[in-house]
């Protein structure tokens, strides 16, 4: 009797345990927004539309606004009805930053103690459901004057929230806020590859997929990308990189090669874009043609990977089939290639990720000049500055219900509708200066600002 | 055995360089080092064991470059006199120790560059007049050798800066305003349109009587004329632009550039004026 209980309870442990994964973890719906830009780093979130128009400092569609202390270009992510972010803060009551566009290599000299920490919203009225201090201590990396000690986005499968605090720390809660493991990946010395003395810290953010968190380090020496098992903490795989400092995110591409499915991890650096095998971490295919410093983060669609830099040498943009293999560089003069599908040397965009919408693709860069192209060919459409004036651009276009959203350092929020015409549909005023990229979930745009977390949606009907 | 001595002594003679070559590189390396790190006993020390002083990293820039951009004076000082290349140019940014002095607002060590040889006392003051850096600006200055007009447009980023201090230097060197060519709106108006060259395009628009250029993904630039079809960007010394009229219209623009360089750029579109 008691043989054929046990089985039995054990199945049924088991059918739970699927079900509450799949239901929990595996159900990406429009609602959830769980890293760097959103769904795989597309910046797009469709479903309920986003607002138009608002204004953070009258409290027009404003649903609410939340302080949180210290100083983060992380992004806000979402997940059912909870937002994270995260913040460091400087016992430093003053700690300086800088906006704007210039090109000071400074690191700020502040060696006071910093706090980490991790913050759970309610996404509905902005409430902190709970905080956690992450890591307490001096910063091992200097920051750029213009960066902060928490620059990289968190990211969530919906029973995990990972942070990733550069040398400070690797970390894994689950939704209660109980920490699950965490780890020390040491000194990442990551910033000016001219003279590594100017440190500028990290900011590329950690991505999930299956059971596995990756990051991409790329530092001073001794760079990499590895994947850790996200329940346990444990390295899966980890594969060395030849490349110096470099800021942009890993982005999972999923695609059907040859009639099989292939999915692989794609990053931009110096060196040149790269694709690795999930599972194993083993390079599959490499793009050189890079500059010298690169920020933004592959994304993918109509069955192509995108890539934009611009620095010196070059503003490259480039369109890649995801069934490349080997070394797909360029040769001098050509724009396209087997793998290839079109580039361009001019028009790419330095920190801001590009974004592609509909049948086109918009890349807008750090001073607001906006070009967008067809997506499948290159051909450009337009050119405009966002706004139809000049600002500083650091977050990365999102979009969602026909819109495109531009958030400019100086605190407004430019929406344009999408598509071959330009078309200014809004400009929205937070009041306070925006670094981070925002975020949408179920018709709600969330926005960290330098002081607050806001919620802007459609009061009208609430 | 004489066989094996030989070939050991040959297997030596191929090695050793190499070895000395590690050596060495190790050497320059910790000679870079020490010059990021202001440390002047272990830049002596380094160039006493035969570093070279000289030594090049893979961008070009030399200990003198990091020593010039930390206003180091004391290794700055001990680099010129140890040999070290004053007018070595980073193959990056086509940077020299001065223009990483001048960025810093290192007047001491702008002033001993110059002193001696260091040849971008224009790119210098244009640096340190845009940012405000008047210890530098003046250290400038006090070389002498400018001639009144080229100071001109440093005056009107100076005055455009808001730098005060600066204006009355500039101003005491020798610097004038600069003077407007007067041209009719309606005239001003024949070079609106877009331009392109094989590399960039270019827009001219006209906006409360001034003329705007706008190169792709760069900064609006106000233009200045200083003659009939010649205008100038003030905020950008040594920047030109010569416009070529056909028939009384016009067809393109030559941009000429401060260090001498010249692109043209045909018209391909009218926007305002006769067609």
């Amino acid at each position: 009797m008691r043989n054929r209980i046990f089985p039995l309870a054990a199945f049924v442990a088991l059918a739970i345990t699927l079900i509450g994964s799949s239901s929990a973890a595996a159900q990406q719906t429009d609602e959830n927004w769980p890293q760097f830009r959103g769904p795989r780093a597309s910046g797009l979130a469709e479903g309920k539309p986003a607002p138009v128009k608002w204004n953070a400092e009258t409290g027009e569609n404003l649903l609410w606004k939340t302080e949180i202390p210290g100083l983060a270009h992380a992004s806000p992510i979402v997940w059912g009805d909870r937002v994270f972010v995260v913040t460091a803060v400087s016992s430093n009551p003053n700690p300086f930053f800088r906006h704007g566009l210039f090109g000071d290599v400074d690191s700020d000299k502040d060696q006071s103690k910093h706090t980490w920490k991790l913050y759970c919203l309610d996404k509905k009225t902005g409430r902190i459901l709970w905080e956690r201090v992450s890591y307490e201590g001096v910063p091992r990396v200097k920051r750029h004057i213009k960066g902060t000690h928490a620059n990289s986005t968190p990211v969530t499968d919906g029973r995990h929230v990972v942070a990733f605090f550069g040398s400070e720390g690797l970390y894994c809660y689950d939704f209660d806020g109980k920490l699950k493991w965490k780890l020390d990946l040491g000194t990442l010395d990551s910033g000016w590859f001219y003279d590594p003395d100017y440190q500028w810290g990290m900011a590329s953010s950690p991505v999930i997929y299956k059971d596995m968190v990756i990051l991409q380090c790329d530092v001073q020496q001794g760079s990499y990308i590895a994947a850790w098992d996200v329940k346990t903490g444990k390295q899966m795989w980890k594969t060395n990189r030849d490349e110096i400092p470099s800021w942009g995110s890993p982005t999972v591409v999923e695609s059907t090669v040859n009639g099989k499915p292939l999915v692989q991890i794609v990053t931009n650096a110096t060196g040149g874009v790269r694709g690795y095998e999930a599972h194993t971490g083993a390079e599959l295919w490499h793009l050189r043609g890079n500059p010298e410093i690169t920020s933004t983060t592959p994304i993918a669609a109509h069955d192509l990977i995108f890539v934009a830099n611009r620095y010196r040498p070059n503003q490259p943009i480039y369109a890649i089939r995801p069934g490349a293999t080997g070394d797909i560089s360029l040769k001098d003069g050509k724009e396209s290639n087997e793998h290839v599908a079109w580039s361009k040397q001019r028009g790419g965009s330095y920190q801001p990720t590009p974004i592609i919408y509909g049948d086109h693709l918009y890349i807008a860069d750090n001073n607001g000049a906006l070009g967008v192209y067809e997506a499948k060919t290159g051909e450009r459409v337009y050119q405009q500055r966002i706004g139809d004036k000049g600002g500083s651009y650091s977050a990365s276009p999102v979009a969602s219900g026909g819109r495109i959203y531009f958030s400019s350092e100086d605190g407004e929020i430019f929406v344009i509708r999408a598509g071959p015409k330009y078309e200014l549909l809004s400009s929205n005023p937070m009041g306070e200066v925006l670094m981070a990229t925002p975020a949408i979930s179920d018709g709600m745009i969330i926005v960290r600002g330098q002081k607050h977390v806001f919620a802007v949606a459609e009061k009208k009907g609430k | 055995m004489a066989g094996r001595r030989i070939s050991l002594l040959s297997l030596f003679v191929v090695l050793l360089p190499a070895a000395t070559g590690v050596q060495a590189q190790e050497l320059n390396e910790q000679l870079l080092a020490a010059a990021r790190k202001s440390d002047a006993a272990a830049v002596k020390a380094l160039l006493d064991k035969g570093a070279d002083v000289n030594a090049k990293t893979r961008y070009g820039a030399t200990a003198l470059s990091f020593a010039a951009d930390r206003g180091s004076v004391e290794v700055v000082k001990l680099l010129l006199e140890r040999g070290a290349e004053v007018n070595v140019r980073d193959t990056f940014y086509s940077a020299t120790p001065l223009t990483w002095a001048a960025s810093k607002n290192h007047p001491e060590v702008t002033r001993m560059l110059l002193e001696k040889g260091a040849q971008t006392k224009e790119m210098a003051l244009s640096i340190a007049v845009q940012s405000g850096h008047k210890e530098t600006a003046e250290a400038v200055l006090s070389m002498g050798g400018f001639k009144p007009e080229a100071l001109t447009p440093h005056l009107t980023i100076a005055m455009r800066g808001g730098h005060t201090e600066i204006v009355d230097m500039l101003k005491r060197a020798g610097a004038a305003p600069p003077v407007e060519y007067k041209i009719a709106p309606e005239k001003l108006k024949l070079y609106e349109g877009k331009y392109r060259n094989s590399e960039i395009e270019a827009a001219m628009t006209v906006t409360d009587g001034k003329l705007i250029a706008a190169f792709q993904g760069g900064q609006p630039l106000n233009l200045m004329a200083t003659s009939e079809n010649v205008f100038t960007a003030p905020e950008i010394p040594g920047i030109g632009f010569t416009f070529k009229l056909e028939a009384d219209r016009v067809v393109s623009f030559t941009l000429k550039q401060g260090d001498g360089s010249e692109r043209v750029f045909q018209r391909v579109e009218q926007k305002g004026g006769a067609q």
